[in-house]
């Protein structure tokens, strides 16, 4: 007890040091949390949207598929791989797609596009498009029905019951041009440049008969439980669900830009912890070393009365101890409240509308803390306080007395 | 051991500074102390008089030569061994007081007996008894910084003497003290070695100590010059 009180007036003999230290410690791991946080609700938005727009948390595509982007070999039936999704509990969503590109015809001129084709009732339970509905509604009673992005229905100068065609090359035998006529049933804005000017949605039926490939499918894509367990999934089920002519496919797989966006931020995240526990134990290690320094002739006096070398050595310790605990306190306290901030207030980045060229993405990113990952940060920089006093207490056990004596 | 056995016998004791220039402190010094005794090591400035303290308390070695305590040689103890040595048989009073600044007098006190490992109720005990014998009971809860030197050289007495060590060393007790002060405190350390039976070994050129010491060893160039 009298070892704890030592150290604690020890730390109190300069509180304006012992508070400097204490707030850089606190401001680090307060930075670090901010990162973190940042970076992960961004990621988790990333993935959030790009999931939820296009790519599902896994795909079931044919194997040899070379852009699985855009898979130039296709499934020939979404059967059995849908009754096989339908029927595994961790799936909660299953849609089946056609996607090609084509031509949209309008009053007001065309426009090169991709066509997706889609079962609209199973659209609603994984696809995000139809919560941006501008105008009209996603899809409606025809089989005649298709939905665009507004920047496409302005290049087009249409609006929601006006006619387009849609025309596509066939991959039957001819090899010919089909097109088909239909309705502007509704117009979403996402903000993004692709989705927006650059995709229409019509009936899947539709777009297999346009395409010449009745039945046939690009990919279904699932939604499950926990998307944290899309590469894990996809491993388990390649087979089972795939089958001998597909596979399960991550979406990593599919849209790998996303995975290295993760990964870059990801590097840039530990480059900065790298940098700012750096920075803090390398103000702990000032501190500790000028108290050290400050207090040779004390070491030796505690070392003639008696004290052994480790007793130092555990002074010093438990001194980075209350530093490192007081420290990281304050950091909890403080990145917890910035995150809980810009969690409810939300915070503007200009790389949300970076963003949003390739998905729909919000330039407002709501924080969530990463507990998980502050705990570990904060275990870290406590390892860093202890560490930086390590160098200091061996200096303090090793010391010879008599010459600690005469230290002035 | 008889009772004439020397409790401290210093064996032909050189010691020697290596530097850019070696410098010989101490040149083959053989002395014996007997327990309850009150000697000082007497010298100028340089003399080695300090050295001599510092290789009997342990807190440096000879280079050349032996320190026997009870028929124990300490140079065959390790590191901690001399610590635990330390804090069970030796008393230590420097010319700075050297007391620990954050702590209080009754703290700096109780520290010796906190190594030790003594319950805390046996070590309050104890250590209001070391300050009642130095007459600082009353300043017990003050830190050093609010004594005077005088009050400040009595706790480290209180310090030196609480665990009841087989000597107690003192470099130098007087020196920062003014002349009332320090005759207070060999007033007090005379009274511990005569009342209580603790043995002191001081080093001093001051004569007000040499007066009091019931044997002066005189040092001069790190040779033994006197013994009475």
């Amino acid at each position: 007890m009298i070892l704890i009180r030592y150290a604690w007036r020890n730390l109190m003999r300069n509180g304006r040091r012992t508070v400097l230290t204490v707030g850089s410690i606190a401001a680090g791991l307060a930075a670090v949390m901010f990162g973190q946080s940042l970076l992960k609700s961004f990621q988790g938005q990333m993935i959030d949207k790009s999931t939820g727009a296009m790519l599902g948390h896994i795909q079931i595509q044919a194997k040899g598929v070379v852009d699985r982007k855009l898979p130039e070999i296709l499934l020939p039936s979404a059967e059995p791989w849908r009754t096989r999704l339908i029927n595994d509990p961790e799936v909660k969503a299953v849609v089946a797609r056609l996607l090609y590109t084509g031509l949209v015809y309008a009053a007001g001129g065309s426009r090169g596009v991709l066509i997706v084709g889609v079962e609209p009732e199973s659209e609603k339970t994984l696809s995000i498009i139809p919560e941006y509905m501008r105008d009209g509604s996603y899809f409606g009673r025809t089989k005649r029905d298709l939905v665009l992005g507004a920047q496409l229905a302005r290049d087009l100068d249409v609006l929601v019951g006006e006619r387009v065609v849609v025309m596509a090359q066939s991959k039957k035998a001819d090899e010919g041009m089909n097109s088909e006529l239909f309705r502007v049933a509704g117009i979403y804005e996402t903000h993004s440049t692709s989705y927006d000017g650059q995709i229409a949605y019509i009936p899947l039926k539709a777009a297999q008969r346009i395409r010449g490939r009745e039945g046939a499918v690009s990919y279904l894509a699932a939604r499950i439980g926990d998307p944290s367990r899309a590469e894990d999934y996809a491993a388990e089920r390649f087979d089972s669900i795939g089958g001998s002519t597909a596979g399960v496919y991550p979406y990593g797989a599919v849209g790998s830009e996303i995975v290295g966006i993760k990964k870059f931020q990801d590097a840039l995240l530990v480059v900065i912890l790298v940098v700012i526990f750096s920075i803090v134990g390398l103000g702990i290690l000032n501190t500790i070393s000028m108290s050290y320094f400050e207090r040779i002739r004390e070491f030796g006096v505690i070392r003639a009365i008696g004290a052994r070398p480790a007793t130092l050595y555990r002074l010093l310790l438990a001194e980075a101890t209350m530093l490192g605990v007081l420290g990281i306190l304050g950091g909890l306290i403080l990145g917890g409240a910035g995150i809980a901030f810009f969690g409810t207030v939300g915070l503007a980045l200009p790389l949300g509308k970076a963003m949003s060229y390739f998905m729909p993405f919000d330039e407002v990113v709501f924080m969530r803390p990463q507990w998980a990952m502050h705990a570990w940060s904060a275990l870290g920089l406590f390892g860093v306080c202890l560490a930086a006093a390590v160098g200091p207490a061996v200096r303090g056990a090793r010391l010879v007395v008599a010459d600690a004596l005469r230290h002035v | 051991m008889n009772k004439v056995d020397p409790l401290i016998k210093v064996k032909s004791v050189t010691k020697v500074y290596n530097g850019a220039q070696a410098v010989t402190a101490l040149r083959s010094i053989s002395l014996d102390f007997l327990r309850g005794e009150f000697a000082a090591i007497a010298g100028p400035s340089g003399s080695g008089k300090s050295t001599l303290l510092n290789i009997i308390g342990t807190l440096d070695t000879p280079t050349k030569g032996e320190v026997i305590y009870e028929g124990r040689q300490v140079s065959e103890l390790s590191e901690n061994q001399l610590a635990d040595f330390r804090l069970r048989a030796l008393g230590f009073v420097f010319q700075a007081f050297n007391l620990i600044p954050v702590l209080t007098a009754f703290e700096n006190v109780e520290y010796v007996l906190a190594l030790q490992g003594i319950p805390v109720g046996e070590r309050s005990e104890r250590v209001h008894e070391a300050l009642k014998w130095v007459g600082l009971e009353a300043q017990a809860d003050r830190r050093p910084d609010l004594l005077s030197g005088g009050q400040q050289q009595r706790v480290a007495v209180a310090r030196a003497i609480v665990h009841r060590p087989m000597v107690v060393l003192a470099d130098e007790p007087t020196a920062n003290l003014d002349s009332k002060t320090a005759e207070s405190l060999l007033e007090l350390m005379s009274n511990l070695n005569e009342e209580h039976g603790v043995t002191f070994l001081f080093s001093s050129h001051d004569p007000r100590v040499l007066e009091r010491a019931r044997r002066v060893i005189e040092i001069r160039d790190g040779r033994l010059k006197e013994d009475a």
